[in-house]
């Protein structure tokens, strides 16, 4: 049987104008940009007399970066008022007497913010394709590339829908999800340049760079889209460099299948959050959520 | 029907149920009575699994309701005090996505939902969005939604905070219908004469325990029993006062001209006894009785006695 909270929430969004006009900005920068790039690339045509391959590809993945930030946007947008939503409407109440369990609201309400990103994938597809008109990119590649964006956004959506859960409010939700979505892509690589500043500068030794730290950047997922996208594009090794530069010591299984193995840790934590998500929202078995939590929480909604 | 006992809920350091025990019976109109903040909400959100009781238990039907929530869920209909609405949905779209999330689909679903809000008064409002109903509507539209599952007992958490009389009356009047075909209805609020007429029985709360419980009569004759005795006599005030100072049962007593006001410490047989003894020694009774408060008197004097300790 369908979830009901899906259905529901399907329903509600697809009727605002809110989501029409979502769809209509999404694409229309996707289009503005991407058709910026092609033109970039036609245009410099005219000076060596064929399109320059590189130039496409260049388009490419400028797009496939856009759509990825565009995710990383919207998602938290879209989960971050999920739950808290619910509570400030006092809906909550009403759907945890009923007989849904916690954890099909949980599902229901990923799938449905998951349903939204995946409306405003496909409805991207055109402005995508344009890459084909010049070759050089497989279908593969672009199957690819919308199984990483759902994966992440997946990742995304449970980071919401968890921070969703513990706040009273939306707000507090929304900055507490794009809070630690920043910390974990810019702040792990922060920590890179970094190190990195450091023992260019001779200061401290670190000839092994950060050694097994690299690993905490298989958490990141700006990193290892890059790494998908740099990859399909054939410019460079993305890891390898990465890894010679950082962590030179480090190599073997998880170096080289870097993609698939932080991909499956975003599923991983993904059902971990949504777990820990739906333990939390059943208020039987929520017995104390953490101390620090109830604190945190109260600072921040002050409505005590 | 429903058997509560010796509940407590901290909330941190507030002891908000001090051991509360209680019993509803099945088909009864239960009014749940106490001024605010004397745990009527906590107690409802226990019962409806919403919250976790430090300790006591929760009889529904002889099933102990706080180990399997499930089967409470599907028993019990519940209203809360504050309610919202989602704004983009119909009302017969809010109604369906309820009965969905008891697992109910289907046309003959969608039916019951008309049949409901009809029975609420809601007729040709189907395809209205919730958000433009008026406040009773609302009120009446989650009461549909609550009786979706087809409950056995409904629980209304203070159903009429912010209703204008005549939704009130018409709130009464559903109720009273509700009840008289066989649910079994549990309604809380701090306004007693509000329940007083409506309810079969009541239970007075206060400070997180159940301070009074029973039909009205009987809790007015209960509390009344230890109310002093009134006795006004024709002339013979020496001899009244002679005669009952005579008496070991006769304490604290008081005399107003010709009143005589005092507390009785012996059985009701005794008291008919002391009146015919009375009238025997020749004293011409005017009148013998308690004095009788009303159930208001009542329910404020019960809850000031916790509000001082
Ligand atoms: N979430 C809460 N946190 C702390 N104290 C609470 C909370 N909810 C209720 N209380 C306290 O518990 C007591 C009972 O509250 P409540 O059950 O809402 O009373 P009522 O519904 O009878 O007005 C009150 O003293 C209130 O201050
Ligand atoms: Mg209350």
């Amino acid at each position: 049987m369908s979830n009901p909270v899906y259905q529901k929430e399907i329903k509600m969004s697809v009727r605002t104008v809110r989501f029409a006009l979502l769809i209509m900005t999404f694409n229309g920068i996707l289009a503005v940009l991407s058709l910026l790039s092609l033109y970039g690339a036609v245009n410099r045509s005219r000076f060596f007399g064929s399109v320059q391959f590189t130039n496409v590809i260049q388009t490419y993945s400028t797009v496939a970066f856009i759509e990825f930030a565009m995710f990383m946007l919207l998602v938290p947008a879209i989960t971050a008022g999920s739950i808290s939503g619910e509570k400030e409407r006092r809906t909550l109440d009403l759907l945890l007497t009923s007989r849904m369990g916690a954890v099909s609201i949980i599902l229901g309400k990923l799938r449905a913010s998951l349903h939204m990103v995946r409306i405003l994938a496909v409805s991207s597809l055109p402005v995508l394709s344009f890459v084909f008109i010049f070759g050089g990119i497989r279908i593969r590649d672009l199957i690819l590339v919308l199984i990483a964006l759902l994966i992440t956004g997946t990742f995304a959506g449970s980071v919401g829908i968890l921070f969703s859960t513990i706040s009273r409010k939306t707000t507090t939700a929304t900055v507490l999800t794009y809070g630690s979505l920043i910390v974990l892509i810019f702040g792990s690589y922060g920590i890179l340049i970094f190190l990195q500043y450091l023992n260019s500068n001779n200061i401290g030794n670190f000839t092994n760079g950060i050694g097994r730290g690299i690993y905490a950047l298989l958490f990141n997922p700006a990193l290892t889209f890059c790494a998908l996208i740099y990859g399909q594009v054939g410019s460079r090794d993305f890891i390898t460099t990465l890894c010679t530069k950082y962590a030179p010591t480090e190599s073997g299984f998880v170096i080289e299948h870097w993609i698939a193995v932080s991909l499956c840790l975003q599923i991983l934590v993904s059902v971990l959050f949504l777990l820990l998500a739906a333990w939390i929202l059943n208020p039987l078995h929520a017995v104390a959520p953490p101390q620090l939590w109830k604190k945190a929480g109260k600072a921040w909604d002050k409505d005590e | 029907m429903l058997k509560i006992e010796n509940l407590v809920k901290n909330y941190g350091k507030c002891r908000a149920l001090n051991g509360l025990s209680m019993e509803v019976g099945e088909g009864e109109l239960f009014g749940f009575i106490g001024p605010n903040g004397a745990g009527k909400t906590t107690t409802i959100k226990i019962m409806t699994g919403l919250l976790r009781a430090d300790s006591g238990n929760v009889y529904l039907d002889g099933m102990d309701a706080l180990k399997d929530a499930d089967k409470l869920k599907q028993k019990i209909g519940y209203v809360p005090d504050f309610f919202g609405v989602y704004d983009n949905l119909k009302a017969i779209e809010y109604m369906e996505f309820y009965a969905s999330t008891y697992g109910l689909v289907g046309r003959e679903v969608t039916e019951r939902c008309y049949e409901l809000m009809e029975l609420m008064g809601l007729e040709g409002r189907g395809e209205v969005y919730v958000d433009e109903l008026s406040r009773g509507m609302q009120q009446r539209l989650c009461l549909a939604r609550a009786l979706i599952h087809k409950p056995d007992l409904l629980i209304l958490d203070e159903p009429s905070s912010g209703l204008d009389p005549r939704s009130r009356f018409e709130m009464k009047t559903i109720l009273k219908e509700l009840c008289r075909k066989g649910t079994t209805i549990l309604i809380s609020s701090h306004i007693l004469s509000e329940l007083a007429e409506m309810c079969s029985s009541i239970g007075i709360i206060n400070k997180g325990e159940l301070l009074q419980q029973g039909s009205i009569e009987e809790i007015v004759s209960a509390v009344n029993i230890s109310n002093p005795i009134l006795v006004r006599v024709c002339d013979d005030q020496k001899k009244t006062l002679h005669f009952l100072r005579s008496n070991a049962m006769v304490q604290s007593l008081a005399i107003d001209g010709q009143e005589f006001q005092f507390t009785f410490a012996g059985s009701a047989k005794e008291e008919a006894e002391l009146l015919h003894k009375m009238i025997d020694s020749g004293i011409r009774v005017l009148s013998f009785g308690r004095k009788r408060d009303n159930l208001e008197t009542i329910f404020m004097q019960l809850t000031k006695e916790g509000e001082e300790s």
